[in-house]
């Protein structure tokens, strides 16, 4: 299946369960929470604080296991997939951008963007398509500053070239704009807008009326279930679905 | 204080860690105080206990009354006793026998031993005290029965020891004090023994040399006197135990260093760490004052229960080792107060050095601008070169490096550590080779014939023999330094063909007159090139040489003098010689001895130096081995601490890969990669190390006299690099697999700043 057929769902989640801490503290986070995002959308999810959008990224992206229920990335299950399977699929099919960047304070900002380029079974085009990533988002001038030589917008835009240097179908970005100012919040959405146009799936965690103005779908994580909202905020429409 | 102790809480695992590395250092410490201290001071100790004369005159047997005239006219004279001793008595005890007794018998006075279990003779009949050796030996104590010689037997009523000498069995004899008293009342034909020891003691300690001179000059009329100070029993003593404890107590020493600089490091790597929350603590409006004591509270609230568990976990392991060598050296062991002082004051110097080290780091780094210390400031702005490319190894090698002060002080370490661990390997084949390696004493030849000097062209005609002469031995001492032993050596030609110490300073011996010195006698007696060397053989008039040479001589600690053997054999014609005998490269040494035993020489192989006694070796290499046990532990310590740490530090770095899409084959070569940047260089530093600094300290503290070849081989640091290597590659490999089994949320969460 291609996994840029447009009607075919990138990410597909259904009925997660997750609870942290265990016996009386135990929390259930998710409670059966299902959703889906197809290529070229851009899918964004709102919640209080707390309310456990990290938790559900995090699961959709196979760094965290589900207590119940199942994941599905490009066709492909996460969740049960070996160690040696997910890193395959982090690899090639998903891209993630951290609310704080996570850049590596070592390396300059380019070895960061080429940092998935150089891991063993990495695609061979993606040191190129890096450069011409830092080229195409303006970082240019920057490239070879330290982290912490760098803005935070300027840090947001270089995590979200090393999320797209190795083209994944998916991406999924927790609050990408959170530590950012209005300008450089505008440009990284934008960007994120764009990669979403090019036929990704985008799933975006946010708090913020611009990222939500942006999506095309909005959903709302309460209770540990996803409602779906309408573009713009109103009331919910319909639950997500239970099943592909 | 709170603060301090709040942090801690905060960080559990953090100050196990450092608390255990505190805690092997400490032990290594407690390991090395304990056996420095006691060893370096057990003569003097033993010398106080037992009331050790300033000076011993023996002499043959004489009326006491006739010589307590003359000495108690000496100068500086605060006491003086005479002794009986008689020797090749046969002692016995249950199955134990032993022909060679030594009986000193006592009459009233100063005794100048000290009794450590039991009571001194008293005046009954049939009473003994046995020195301490023959006791362990034989297992005899207060209420056995031993029998010695013509006396019959005798009840053990105390157990004595006296540093004059070596213990039983180090020493083939064993002796035994009896009481004038007693034997005269077993004995009742006689009125009074003999005496032909007496032992003297100086007003001053300080002045003894006026005494020993005043002595020597109101000898005439005496045979055979000779005079052993306490300086010279010192020296005697020291040349039993030889180059090996001084060794242990050098190494002990350098180990000493190491736990000093483990442990600052340790204590300033942490604080790097933690520069971000200083950073934020300034921030906060908390004083760099306040910031510096809260780091060094920290670092005392850990060190000291570490340091206290480390240095009595050390100090017990390492005291019945020591007391070992004690008592084979018949020397006293600190008692437990002092040895417990020195522990406290170990301890005081551990949990200070540990604050101190903390503290200033974090007092440098608090008065940075916290907006530095915020954003990582101890990172080393990246170098544009290498674009992260070179893959997972390169970027594991980048990590570790780019905190460049932090990256310095885990090479250091680990530098150090491994460079002990190749002085360890380099002294470890030293001993065995100074007990089996004759070329390690600079000797040449391997076998000795016990054949007449005028057979030697014979022996030289042998195949396989390069080179025979006869080898002239005598122990004498110094004339102008009473007591201080030394052993002349003699070959009629060249002896560099059978002996080549090397030379330190002026030129070899040419002629009859002309005598090479040891560095040891030339410190000893003030000796260079130019001076006189007047010795006194064992029973000739005295003889005299001049010093052209100095040569570092490992054999007798340096107490050596090569002369030609003409003046010797004037003196004592009837020197025995026997045969040195140099092979050739390659020749088959057992067709050689065979050879000789046809000519009817006994062939013996040349063994190595030091006393020939093997428990007394095997006691010391169990020492040795402790020492070398607890730093190859602190050392393997260091090693994966370095890692772990490495490794937890860039958890966050590691999850950030994870998410990427990074395998544990990818973590594995991350890891390595990083693991070999430290290891490599530490390598370099340790070799470095070893051959620059360690070796020649340890051989100058050991003994400056002689040329200890202590240098690592080639094959010893191919082979801790190797280890080095090794051990970063499996520490890697089992850490990636550790790495890849948690979630990767757990480590994207603690870098979530
Ligand atoms: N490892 C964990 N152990 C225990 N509880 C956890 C753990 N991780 C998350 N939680 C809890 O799960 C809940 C959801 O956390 P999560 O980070 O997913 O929230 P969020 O919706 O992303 O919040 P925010 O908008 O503030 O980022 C929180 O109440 C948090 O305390
Ligand atoms: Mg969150």
């Amino acid at each position: 299946m291609d996994p840029r057929d447009a009607s075919a769902p990138v990410l597909l989640a259904s009925n997660l369960v997750k609870a942290h801490g265990t016996g009386r503290g135990a929390r259930r986070i998710l409670d059966g929470a299902s959703l889906h995002a197809r290529a070229g959308e851009l899918v964004a999810i709102v919640g209080r604080s707390g309310s456990g959008k990290s938790t559900l990224l995090q699961i959709l992206g196979g760094l965290d296991r589900p207590d119940d229920g199942w994941v599905e990335v490009a066709g492909e299950r996460v969740t049960g997939a070996s160690e040696r399977r997910l890193s395959a699929l982090r690899r090639h099919r998903i891209g993630f951008v951290f609310q704080f960047f996570h850049l590596l304070p070592e390396l300059d900002g380019l070895a960061n963007v080429l940092l998935p380029a150089t891991l063993p079974g990495a695609d061979r085009a993606a040191p190129a398509r890096g450069m011409e990533l830092v080229e195409r988002l303006g970082l240019s001038d920057v490239a070879h500053l330290a982290p912490h030589q760098l803005s935070g917008g300027e840090q947001q835009r270089f995590a979200l070239a090393r999320a797209l240097v190795a083209d994944p179908p998916l991406i999924l970005a927790d609050e990408p704009i959170g530590n950012l100012d209005a300008a450089s919040g505008q440009t990284v959405l934008r960007l994120l807008r764009d990669a979403a146009d090019q036929g990704r799936a985008v799933v975006m965690v946010t708090h913020q009326a611009e990222a939500t103005a942006v999506a095309d779908r909005v959903l709302r994580l309460d209770d540990g279930r996803v409602t779906e909202l309408q573009p713009g905020g109103g009331e919910p429409l319909e639950t997500a679905h239970d099943a592909p | 204080m709170r603060n301090a102790w709040a942090g801690l809480r905060a960080r559990p695992g953090r100050a196990a860690l450092t608390g255990a590395g505190i805690a092997a250092a400490a032990l290594v410490l407690g390991v090395a105080l304990t056996v420095a201290v006691g060893l370096a001071t057990g003569f003097d100790r033993a010398a106080t206990q037992a009331d050790l004369p300033s000076v011993v005159a023996r002499f043959d047997e004489e009326d006491p009354r006739d010589v307590a005239d003359r000495v108690r006219r000496l100068p500086n004279l605060a006491a003086h006793s005479f002794r009986y001793e008689v020797t090749r008595v046969e002692l016995r005890a249950g199955a134990n026998r032993l022909g060679e007794g030594v009986v000193h018998v006592v009459g009233g006075g100063r005794r100048g031993y000290a009794v450590v279990a039991g009571r001194d003779v008293g005046d009954a009949a049939g009473e003994v005290v046995i020195e301490q050796g023959l006791a362990r030996e034989w297992d005899l104590g207060p209420g056995d029965t031993l029998d010695v010689g013509e006396a019959g037997p005798a009840e053990v009523v105390g157990v004595a020891v006296a540093p004059d000498n070596v213990a039983f069995p180090l020493a083939r004899t064993a002796r035994v004090y009896l009481s004038e008293a007693g034997l005269l009342q077993q004995f009742p034909e006689g009125s009074r023994f003999p005496a032909n020891l007496v032992l003297l003691w100086a007003a001053d300690e300080e002045r003894a040399d006026v005494l020993l001179s005043f002595a020597r000059q109101s000898a005439y009329g005496l045979s055979s006197v000779r005079f052993l100070t306490r300086e010279g029993l010192r020296s005697l003593v020291e040349q039993a135990s030889g180059i090996v404890v001084a060794l242990l107590v050098a190494f002990a020493i350098i180990a000493c260093a190491l736990a000093g600089v483990l442990l600052a490091a340790g204590a300033h790597s942490e604080i790097q760490r933690r520069l971000a929350q200083l950073g934020v603590q300034r921030a906060l409006g908390v004083t760099p004052g306040a910031v510096t004591a809260v780091a060094a509270a920290q670092g005392a609230l850990v060190a000291a229960p570490a340091a206290a568990a480390g240095l009595l976990v050390g100090g017990l392991l390492a005291a019945g080792g020591t007391d070992a060598v004690l008592a084979a050296l018949n020397e006293l062991p600190p008692g437990p107060g002092a040895r417990a002082t020195v522990l406290a004051g170990a301890w005081g110097g551990v949990v200070a050095l540990v604050a101190g080290s903390a503290a200033w780091p974090a007092w440098r780094a608090a008065r940075r601008p916290p907006a530095g210390l915020l954003r990582g400031g101890d990172v080393s702005p990246p170098r544009k070169a290498a674009r992260g490319r070179g893959g997972m190894t390169a970027l594991g090698a980048r990590l570790v490096t780019a905190h460049r002060a932090r990256y310095a002080a885990v090479v250091a370490v680990l530098g150090m550590a491994a460079a002990v661990v190749l002085l360890l390997l380099a002294l470890a084949s030293l001993l065995e080779r100074l007990r089996d390696d004759p070329a390690t004493l600079g000797k040449r030849y391997s076998l000795t014939a016990a054949l007449p000097a005028d057979r030697a062209d014979e022996v030289r005609a042998l195949p396989g023999v390069a080179a025979a002469a006869p080898r002239y031995e005598q122990r004498a001492t110094g004339a102008s330094a009473l007591g201080s032993p030394l052993r002349v050596i003699a070959y009629p030609g060249d002896h560099t063909i059978f002996e080549a110490p090397a030379l330190a300073a002026g030129r070899r011996l040419a002629g009859p007159g002309e005598a090479e010195v040891g560095q040891g006698l030339a410190d000893a007696l003030g000796l260079r090139p130019g001076s006189t060397l007047a010795i006194q053989p064992g029973d000739g008039e005295e003889l005299r040489f001049r010093v052209v040479g100095v040569v570092r001589a490992l054999q007798d600690e340096g107490r050596v003098a090569y002369v030609r053997p003409d003046r010797l054999l004037a003196a004592s014609p009837s020197l025995e010689a026997p045969l040195a005998v140099r092979l050739d490269d390659g020749a088959d040494a057992a067709a050689v001895r065979a050879a000789l035993a046809r000519l009817g020489a006994e062939p013996r192989a040349v063994g190595g130096a030091t006393g020939d006694d093997r428990g007394f070796l095997a006691v010391l290499a169990g020492l040795l081995r402790l020492v070398a046990v607890t730093v190859g532990l602190v050392c393997l310590y260091a090693l994966v601490q370095s890692l772990a740490l490495t490794v937890r530090e860039r958890r966050g770095a590691v999850a950030v890969l994870r998410a990427a899409g990074a395998d544990h084959r990818a973590l594995r070569r991350l890891l390595f990669g990083a693991a070999t940047a430290v290891v490599i260089p530490a390598a370099v530093v340790a070799v470095a190390l070893e051959e620059v600094v360690l070796a020649p300290a340890t051989a100058r503290l050991a003994a400056g006299y002689a040329d200890l070849p202590l240098g690592a081989g080639l094959g010893q640091a191919v082979a801790v690099s190797g280890a080095l290597l090794g051990l970063a590659a499996l520490a890697s490999w089992e850490m990636a697999r550790r790495l890849a089994r948690e979630p990767v949320v757990t480590g994207l969460r603690e870098t979530g700043r």
